[in-house]
């Protein structure tokens, strides 16, 4: 199994695409991130790791859904691909497999 | 509610970098995001957000790669404009031509005033730090006494350095090996590279003039004198004393008012470095410590005065206390005159070229003129051919042209002109270049135009140009309507038409004006050159240096005499038209006036050699022994002094001097006309009071040829000193050398007035010939309805006229002020006569009205039936 090369804010990125599943573009995006984790990103932050994601095959998109709040210009929705579950799936599978060789007494240190 | 907006320099920057595909998206999330944040947090802190991330998406990912920039649609563009521009100049014909040529001449007189100009502001700016140097003299005279330099230093710490300059002028230097030159140099200080740095080629800046008969020489005199050897260490001669060359430096440019070959060191133990407060023998500078204000110094210099000079002054003129002195109608102070201030504001100060604040300005101004008139001919002549292209700009417009297209079309077209016409100016200037040198006595290059701020010049011309005569054209027809254009409407518009008849008007005053300008200038000269001189200069030979003979004048002298030619010989320390120098004198009188005639000594040939004539009294005479005691004055000191029976009243030196008035003389000119006769007197010369005023120069009256005498004269010199060159000069030349600046300011005013005036005109011809041919139809209509060919041309020649007149209305006054206002320079000037402000109309209008009724004749002349029939 190896694992995919996929960023810490990459992999958060792709997640939050599924969640939104269909419903997935810059400002939403970074509004779900701020929603679910606290983390205040810059919206070209979220653009460059859309573009990124795309290129590596996780995501896919299309144009669409000009409304009148952005003066008419056009979105560019994202969708996680069957790559970018599969890799999701890797990752968690691969931790997981890490955390369980965690010796129990290094929880009781807590 | 106002509609909320992000900031407009974001947006267009965001557009001018992002990658046109991604562009719509990441627009469409900031400005949805900027919307919502308005809504929230206002407009203020939405828009600071939205620039932010405008400029956080400023990265490699999003900005436009090359392919990005559709580059060909530009160039393509672009070559479609020039392809365009071509195509109307070849259209043109005629009408190109004189555009190009109108502006290649208006252009050309700018580069060579441009440079001419540049040169006479440049004066002295090449010293490094040469803001700081100043030239300190007694009053207005530019002269000092020896101490002054040194006493300063050691009263005044901000000045940092001074030098002392002594006896600047033609020296006569033996090279050994029996060789002699004539060069220009002085003795100064050693401190004199410190104020005046120049980079030495060979020897020790800091010491080379601190030995007593040291001296340095330019790198120019030292190959020209010692072509491929080392002069360092080569014993030269002058005046008698050997000086050993210590140094070579760079000679300076022509733009300086202190041109040297070489400078010697002060000699030790001598008048010039003991020295004294009262003898005002040399040309003082120092150089101020940075911040220093020339003004708070020269306030300071009052107490200096009292404190060092005024002691030793008084006791030379006799008063109690400097207060005294000062209220007697003296004035003593120091001026302090910044270096670079010399050449155009005080030219009496300087040793080279003397040059003249009001003419540089007074040929800017006729450059700005020029520029002005053939900017004006392009203007005229491409709005009133925009008729043509209504159809082209209409259709243009209808197919998409924006109007900044249209703008930037005709601003080509315009620069394709300019460009044109520079190209041609270049090659005019090239030819003008050795003209403008005659004029302005100067050696300019044609290349001097290619330096660093020539060329900045050159391109603020063109821009200049091309928005002047290219703007106005492109904003009046890219602004018409589509509908309009196509119509071929347009020129029905009243307010555009009156703006070309605006500008002839302004070229008809322009050009009156300076055909006025010229008249006057001319008018002056001549009336300054044929003034009542007061003496005979036409048949006078001056001979210099005739000291140098030493007790062989008499010798010399009775020889000349021999010569059937020669009426008279006479000996003086100074001749008109030259220098002279003023000494104090006051009256023994109960008003006690003082004043500073020039101070002239003769011998009692004077009179009848120089043609100046004996008022009352007598002159001197060779048998009498007491005329050392005696003077004679002209009728100027008369009146100086306020006496109304001259003879017989006693002026003194101080000092127990006593010298009684025998004679008094008509007035004659000393120097040029532009100042007014001075006060002189007369002493007879034969007994003198030093060496420093010997009796320098011969004059010598010359009947039949001239030739033969001085042939005659000059190998007598030689006959009694083999050593000293025979110089010489005719007097009437030297007066007439005193109005060279004038006559050449004159000359220049003329060419460039011709030429503007030349430029006028050809834009006349086009415009009237262009408005003709608008008009053939209309001509044509007339004449079948019974018109005569007098009453059409009659019809063009009023409408000019009107401006003529309205032309003529605004360059009256202009000119009566200007022209007095240059006048007023002159002690001796013409009046405006009625002429001068006629004749500058007269010809205009004659010129304007050929050119028109020809036009409009040949015009009318044509078949009626003809005409119409085209279409």
């Amino acid at each position: 199994m190896i694992r995919p090369r996929l960023g810490e804010f990459e992999e958060l990125v792709l997640m939050i695409v599924a969640i939104k599943h269909q419903d997935a573009y810059g400002v939403s995006v970074m509004d779900e991130i701020l929603e679910k984790t606290g983390r205040k990103i810059n919206i070209s932050a979220v653009h460059t790791a859309l573009d990124r994601l795309e290129q590596k095959k996780y995501l896919k998109s299309w144009i669409g859904g000009a409304t009148k709040e952005r003066g008419g210009r056009s979105k560019r929705f994202f969708d996680i691909t069957a790559e970018g579950v599969a890799a999701l799936e890797i990752n968690r599978q691969l931790r997981n497999e890490l955390f369980d060789l965690i010796p129990e007494s290094v929880f009781q240190k807590k | 509610m106002k509609e909320k907006r992000p900031p407009r320099w974001a947006t267009w920057f965001l557009r001018l970098y992002c990658r046109p595909e991604v562009l719509d998206v990441i627009e469409g999330d900031l400005l949805e995001l900027f919307l919502r944040e308005a809504e929230l947090q206002g407009n203020h802190q939405a828009s600071r957000n939205f620039s932010w991330r405008v400029l956080r998406f400023f990265r490699v990912r999003y900005i436009k790669s090359l392919e990005d920039f559709d580059s060909m649609k530009y160039i393509s563009m672009l070559k479609n404009y020039f392809k365009i521009s071509f195509r109307m100049l070849i259209k043109g014909g005629t009408y190109s031509f004189l555009n190009i040529f109108g502006l290649a001449v208006g252009l050309c007189c700018s580069l060579l005033i441009m440079m001419h100009v540049r040169n006479e502001l440049s004066y002295d700016q090449f010293y490094p730090e040469a803001d700081r140097i100043y030239r300190t003299s007694i009053n207005t005279g530019g002269n000092s006494p020896a101490l002054l330099v040194h006493q300063l230093k050691l009263d005044y710490p901000e000045i940092e350095e001074g030098v002392r300059i002594y006896s600047h002028s033609r020296w006569l230097l033996d090279l050994g090996q029996k060789s002699t030159v004539m060069a220009r140099g002085m003795k100064a200080d050693s401190t004199f590279f410190k104020i005046f740095p120049r980079s030495f080629i060979s020897g020790d800046p800091g010491k080379a003039l601190s030995e007593p008969h040291s001296m340095v020489i330019t790198s120019q005199f030292a190959l020209k004198y010692f072509p491929g050897e080392d002069p360092i260490n080569r014993i030269l001669k002058a005046e008698g004393e050997t000086y050993k060359v210590t140094g070579i430096v760079a000679g300076s440019p022509r733009n300086t008012h202190l041109p040297y070959d070489f400078v010697l060191s002060m000699p030790i133990n001598t008048m010039t470095t003991e020295g004294d407060w009262t003898g005002n023998n040399f040309k003082s500078y120092i150089k101020l410590k940075p911040g220093t204000n020339q003004h708070d110094l020269s306030r300071k210099f009052r107490s200096f005065i009292k404190r060092h000079i005024a002691p030793e002054l008084l006791k030379y003129t006799g008063h109690d206390s400097f207060e005294d002195f000062l209220a007697s109608g003296y004035h003593y102070n120091l001026t302090v005159t910044p270096i670079k201030d010399i050449h155009l504001h005080h030219p009496r100060f300087s040793f080279g070229r003397d040059g003249d604040y009001q003419s540089v300005w007074i040929i800017g101004l006729v450059a700005i003129m020029i520029l002005s008139i053939a900017c004006i001919n392009y203007v005229n002549m491409s709005t009133a051919r925009s008729a043509i292209r209504f159809k082209e700009v209409g259709i243009r417009k209808a197919l998409g042209f924006k109007r900044k297209d249209l703008m930037i079309q005709f601003l080509v077209e315009a620069l394709v002109v300019t460009i044109l016409a520079i190209l041609l100016a270049l090659l005019l200037s090239f030819m003008g270049v050795s003209l403008l040198n005659d004029l302005t006595n100067n050696d300019f290059q044609f290349a001097d135009l290619f330096d660093w701020g020539g060329l900045i010049g050159i391109l603020i011309l063109i821009l200049l140009v091309v928005l002047l005569a290219g703007g106005y054209p492109a904003f009046y027809i890219s602004g018409l309507s589509p509908v309009t254009a196509l119509k071929g409407g347009g020129l029905s518009k009243g307010g555009r038409f009156s703006f070309r008849r605006g500008l002839l008007t302004f070229q008809f005053t322009v050009s009156m004006f300076l055909i006025g300008g010229t008249l006057i200038v001319f008018g002056q000269v001549t009336h300054m050159s044929n003034a009542a001189l007061g003496l005979d200069a036409e048949q006078v030979l001056i001979i210099k240096n005739i000291s140098e003979l030493k007790g062989k004048v008499d010798v010399f002298r009775n020889q000349v005499l021999s010569n059937t030619h020669v009426e008279g010989v006479t000996l003086s320390s100074h001749y008109p038209s030259a220098g002279m120098s003023d000494w104090t004198y006051h009256s023994l009188h109960e008003d006690e006036t003082r004043f500073n005639p020039y101070n002239l000594f003769t011998d009692h040939n004077y009179l009848d050699v120089m043609g100046i004539q004996l008022k009352e009294g007598r002159f001197f005479s060779a048998e009498s022994a007491s005329d050392t005691t005696n003077i004679l004055i002209n009728e100027t000191a008369v009146k100086k002094l306020g006496w109304t029976d001259p003879l017989g009243k006693t002026l003194t030196r101080g000092q127990g001097s006593k010298y009684t008035v025998i004679g008094v003389l008509r007035d004659f000119k000393t120097k040029s006309a532009r100042r007014s006769v001075r006060p002189v007197v007369i002493r007879y010369g034969p007994e003198m009071e030093g060496e420093e005023y010997s009796m320098n120069f011969g004059a010598v009256r010359i009947t039949g040829n001239f030739d033969q005498a001085v042939d005659f004269i000059k190998s007598n010199w030689e006959s009694v000193v083999s050593d000293y060159p025979f110089s010489f000069i005719f007097l009437n030349n030297s007066f007439d050398r005193l109005y060279n600046r004038e006559r050449n300011f004159g000359k220049l005013f003329t060419l460039f007035a011709g030429l503007a005036i030349i430029i006028a005109m050809l834009g006349l011809v086009s415009l009237v010939a262009f408005t003709v041919e608008k008009r053939f139809k209309e001509i044509a209509i007339r004449k079948v309805l019974g018109a005569s060919i007098a009453s059409v041309v009659g019809l063009f020649l009023m409408d000019f006229a009107k401006l003529l007149l309205l032309a003529a209305l605004v360059f009256l006054p202009i000119e009566i002020y200007l022209g007095q206002q240059w006048l007023n320079d002159f002690a001796t000037r013409i009046t405006l006569e009625w002429f001068y402000l006629v004749i500058p109309v007269a010809v205009i209008a004659i010129f304007s009205i050929l050119i028109v009724s020809f036009q409009a004749w040949k015009a009318s002349n044509s078949d009626p039936a003809f005409v119409l029939k085209q279409e």
